[in-house]
């Protein structure tokens, strides 16, 4: 086992063993007006879509392309593809995987564990800003707050080598995500995810997923490269 | 003029492409008529619980005596065990029955909706 599946492994399952962190997140401070239909902050729980897998998050009407973005959609998928190598899939496409996730809170932290490829996104709730000068990366740098019982994770700092969404709409290096997370009943978490990058898209939109609650559910152990070679060549159509 | 080692390595690559098995497997859904549904019914040769995609690999008896082999794909391993499939839900020499979407190319592969299992218990997939 490499030595990043050894310290997710391990660190998923110290939290998920700690009751300190599992009451921390029951006890979360409730805001004083809920917002729509949330009652809670405490979003932790395994989490599973409803509807399709690998969805489409364009607008009605298709993707509205500046020149960088058709570009990017005449060159086609690149060369080798993501699902193939293993390659983390971004914000907002993780969504669109077909596995669970888990939310756990901790104090000034946002944890979401999820399944495919056993990737953990650290939400960072304690006021910090984005680092400046961000190191382009695969799933970017998030930060969050508390509107009501929405959690809201502005995301930034992405390489331009993932896809939006389950199509692949393509974007940029100044790609700028903003999730607006909540648990609109107990079983069900709605995530807003207003997808804005000016360098490919004439204009923001948001897209919506919605996601069941799976009580009995674990996460367990997802090993992508297992026989993923079996998919070359790739198949460039999804 | 080539060279016996660089033939000796062609040789081995060519092997090594030859004998990955899963040649016919495809990944997701696009590759297969997700408006078409077939049966098969077959005896297992090969059952392989794992990432990315759970393979099912049956020997189906043909009007005239001929077999072919077929390959079944399923998604995850994580979503097929949710969905009840175990270890030993199959096992080779067992007599099933698979439902799913045939390929576009026309070749033996089907995506995995449901199946009935030897002793007659019938698992689906949990997603298409």
């Amino acid at each position: 086992m490499s030595h990043r599946a050894v310290l997710i492994v391990t660190t998923a399952f110290t939290l998920g063993l700690s009751p300190v962190f599992l009451t921390s997140a029951a006890g979360a401070p409730q805001a004083s007006k809920a917002q729509g239909s949330s009652q809670t902050r405490d979003l932790s729980g395994v989490w599973f879509t409803q509807g399709k897998v690998r969805a489409n998050f364009a607008f009605e009407g298709g993707a509205p392309f500046l020149p960088w973005g058709e570009e990017r959609v005449k060159a086609g998928p690149q060369k080798e593809t993501l699902v193939v190598l293993c390659i983390p899939p971004g914000v907002p496409r993780v969504w669109t995987e077909p596995y669970p996730f888990e939310i756990i809170s901790l104090p000034g932290r946002v944890l979401i564990i999820y399944e495919y490829q056993h990737l953990i996104r650290q939400i960072y709730t304690d006021g910090r800003e984005h680092p400046k000068d961000l190191t382009p990366t695969y799933m970017g740098n998030s930060i969050g707050k508390w509107e009501g019982n929405t959690l809201v994770v502005d995301t930034t700092g992405f390489n331009d080598k993932t896809w939006i969404d389950g199509s692949r709409h393509p974007h940029s290096d100044a790609l700028h995500v903003v999730e607006r997370i909540q648990r609109v009943g107990h079983e069900t978490l709605q995530v807003d995810i207003t997808i804005d990058d000016p360098k490919t898209y004439v204009k923001p939109w948001t897209a919506q997923r919605i996601f069941d609650l799976k009580p009995d559910w674990e996460i367990s152990e997802q090993i992508c490269e297992e026989n993923n070679t079996y998919l070359f060549p790739p198949d460039n159509s999804k | 003029m080539v060279s016996k080692k660089r033939l000796i390595l062609f040789g081995f690559a060519m092997g090594l492409i030859l004998v990955s098995r899963p040649v016919l497997a495809h990944h997701g859904s696009a590759n297969f008529q997700m408006d078409q549904v077939s049966t098969i019914k077959g005896t297992v040769v090969d059952y392989e619980l794992i990432n990315p995609h759970v393979q099912i690999f049956l020997k189906v008896e043909q009007e005239g005596g001929k077999a072919v082999d077929w390959n079944v794909e399923g998604v995850s391993l994580n979503m097929m065990v949710r969905a009840g499939f175990k270890r030993d839900s199959l096992k080779a020499g067992d007599s099933v029955s698979v439902t799913g979407h045939p390929g576009k190319n026309g070749k033996p592969v089907l995506l995995l909706m449901k199946i009935m299992l030897a002793d007659g218990r019938v698992l689906s997939a949990p997603y298409e």
